[in-house]
């Protein structure tokens, strides 16, 4: 089979499941006569979705950047935690501790302290994303890190291998799956990152447009804001995806099957 | 105590390649002490192959482990020519093959075979001489075909041969070999058996080969050495006079039969104690 067959297969079962629930959705609301700003139509929804010169794309745009940026900071900072707590047994005794206690309080709550320290503007929505996603990132980079092959760790002993040979050679890319699992989480959280953090206070983006749009009773533009907003998580989690495939070709791929099949 | 001194006084001459001078090993374990060695002294000539022969839990992993410096033993000494390993394997490590591959996953056979080289000739590195010499090792060991398959691409005994290869580039003078036909199948393992021994034959190089097959030690050796179970010690030292080289069927004749007959009698004596 073709790769664009395949990808086709993978790829018909879903969408034709979500075009049957959105046709449903669609003749549910002709039928019941819910008023638009109770339950707006699908149809209703892409139209303020595509409508042109809406700002609609700016809103989108701004979430965007918070999400990406904060992102990649947040993973960057919980990979550099992780080499750090495992190269390192004083930090892994005194900071480690804290991090972990630092995870037990709801990171949500630091949105507007953050209002308050960094202003209005992408700042503060961007660190929330960094504290929300750097967590997953260092716990399974370090767990990627610390399980080694025993009889790795003895082979690389009897040549005297040292520190940073064993980390760069051995113990960096063994974790780097572990290290994807991690980065899909906090893809995740990052957008829900973004999006509380306007709510705690913005001018802009797409949890800004939601709230705003719930405040007016602008039901339908609040709709397409939930669309935009889970299409920028699933291109985030696909994209990530896609780099772990294109880095990682030596993984033994997991595929669902069917007992039976 | 001078070294020559102190080996003469045991009894061992120095020409040999590896001397284990009373050696004994002791695990704590919380409150409880094991003994795994006790007083163990054997010699490794230069070009010969060796097994430790034994029980499950007799200590011959662990002794392996000691003479390749993955452990320091409570009492006794191991010698290179000489010099005690620990300095010796610095200057120029011996080459070890476990049970367990251990294979990197994301690198290709031919990247896997070169990892030890980029470590050992980490000052004098030189990419094209230490991929010359993997492929040189990996053909030998019949992986001509497979430099450019991930490690999931390959049998169990696949592997090991990309194992043997990858200790055998960084040029040892002795291999050191832990049970490592020991998860293979019966019919793989004759396989391996033999093309060790004409690697064995082509290299040269020493090997200590440690197994609990009566088979696999006769077939393989020139000495056998037979343990005891815990407390390991050296129960006999048995000298194999089966004429190389040695094909598979070689099992049938008379001589070895009676060599794996005199062998079991020998475990079984160690077993009780």
């Amino acid at each position: 089979m073709s790769r664009l067959v395949r990808v086709w297969a993978a790829a018909v079962p879903p969408l034709a499941v979500v075009l049957a629930l959105l046709a449903a959705w669609e003749a549910a609301s002709i039928v019941s006569r819910f008023p638009t700003y109770v339950l707006p139509r699908p149809s209703q929804i892409a139209r303020e979705l595509l409508h042109p010169g809406s700002l609609f794309w700016t809103h989108t745009w701004i979430t965007l950047q918070e999400t990406l940026i904060g992102f990649v900071i947040g993973s960057l900072v919980g990979l550099t935690l992780a080499i750090a707590i495992v190269l390192s047994p004083l930090i892994r005794r005194s900071i480690y501790p804290l991090i972990v206690l630092f995870q037990t309080v709801p990171k949500i709550v630091l949105a507007p302290i953050f209002i308050i320290w960094f202003g209005y503007g992408l700042l503060p929505k961007e660190m929330l994303v960094v504290v929300l996603a750097f967590f997953p990132v260092t716990v399974d980079a370090i767990h990627g890190l610390t399980s080694m092959d025993p009889t790795l760790v003895d082979l690389l002993h009897s040549v005297s291998a040292s520190r940073w040979e064993i980390l760069w050679k051995i113990q960096l890319p063994h974790s780097t799956p572990h290290i994807f699992s991690g980065l899909k989480v906090a893809s995740t959280l990052s957008v829900i990152g973004a999006i509380v953090g306007e709510w705690a206070g913005a001018n802009g983006g797409l949890g800004f447009l939601i709230l705003s749009s719930s405040a007016q009773l602008e039901t339908v533009r609040m709709f397409s804001g939930v669309v935009a907003v889970s299409i920028i998580g699933l291109l985030l989690f696909y994209a990530v995806s896609r780099l772990e495939d294109w880095l990682l070709p030596w993984r033994e791929k997991v595929e669902v099957r069917h007992p039976l099949g | 105590m001078s070294i020559a001194r102190s080996l003469a006084d045991a009894g061992i001459t120095t020409t040999a390649l590896i001397t284990v001078d009373g050696v004994s090993m002791t695990f704590r374990e919380g409150t409880r002490t094991v003994h795994a060695l006790e007083r163990i002294s054997l010699t490794v000539p230069r070009g010969q192959f060796i097994s430790l022969l034994g029980p499950s839990g007799c200590g011959k992993s662990t002794l392996l482990r000691i003479v390749g410096g993955l452990l320091r033993p409570t009492q006794g000494q191991v010698w290179l020519e000489g010099e005690p390993v620990g300095h010796a394997i610095r200057r120029r490590p011996f080459g070890f093959v476990f049970q367990d591959p251990a294979l990197l996953p994301w690198r290709r056979v031919l990247a896997n075979a070169t990892l030890l080289q980029e470590i050992v000739y980490r000052d004098r590195h030189d990419r094209d001489q230490h991929v010359a010499r993997a492929k040189e090792y990996l053909e030998l060991m019949g992986l001509g075909a497979f430099l450019d398959a991930y490690p999931r691409e390959l049998s169990g005994g696949m592997r090991q041969r990309v194992a043997i290869a990858r200790a055998l580039a960084i040029a040892p003078q002795i291999l050191l070999m832990d049970e490592p036909f020991g998860a293979l199948d019966a019919i793989t393992r004759d396989r391996l058996n033999l093309d060790l021994l004409t690697l064995w034959g082509r290299t040269g190089v020493t090997i200590m080969f440690v197994t609990h097959s009566i088979h696999e030690a006769a077939f393989l050796s020139d000495v056998v050495y037979v343990m005891t179970a815990r407390p390991g010690r050296v129960l006999a030292r048995v000298p194999v006079t089966i004429p190389r080289p040695r094909a598979l069927d070689v099992q049938e004749t008379p001589g070895f039969v009676h060599l794996v007959r005199e062998l079991r009698g020998l475990l079984d004596r160690g077993m009780e104690g």
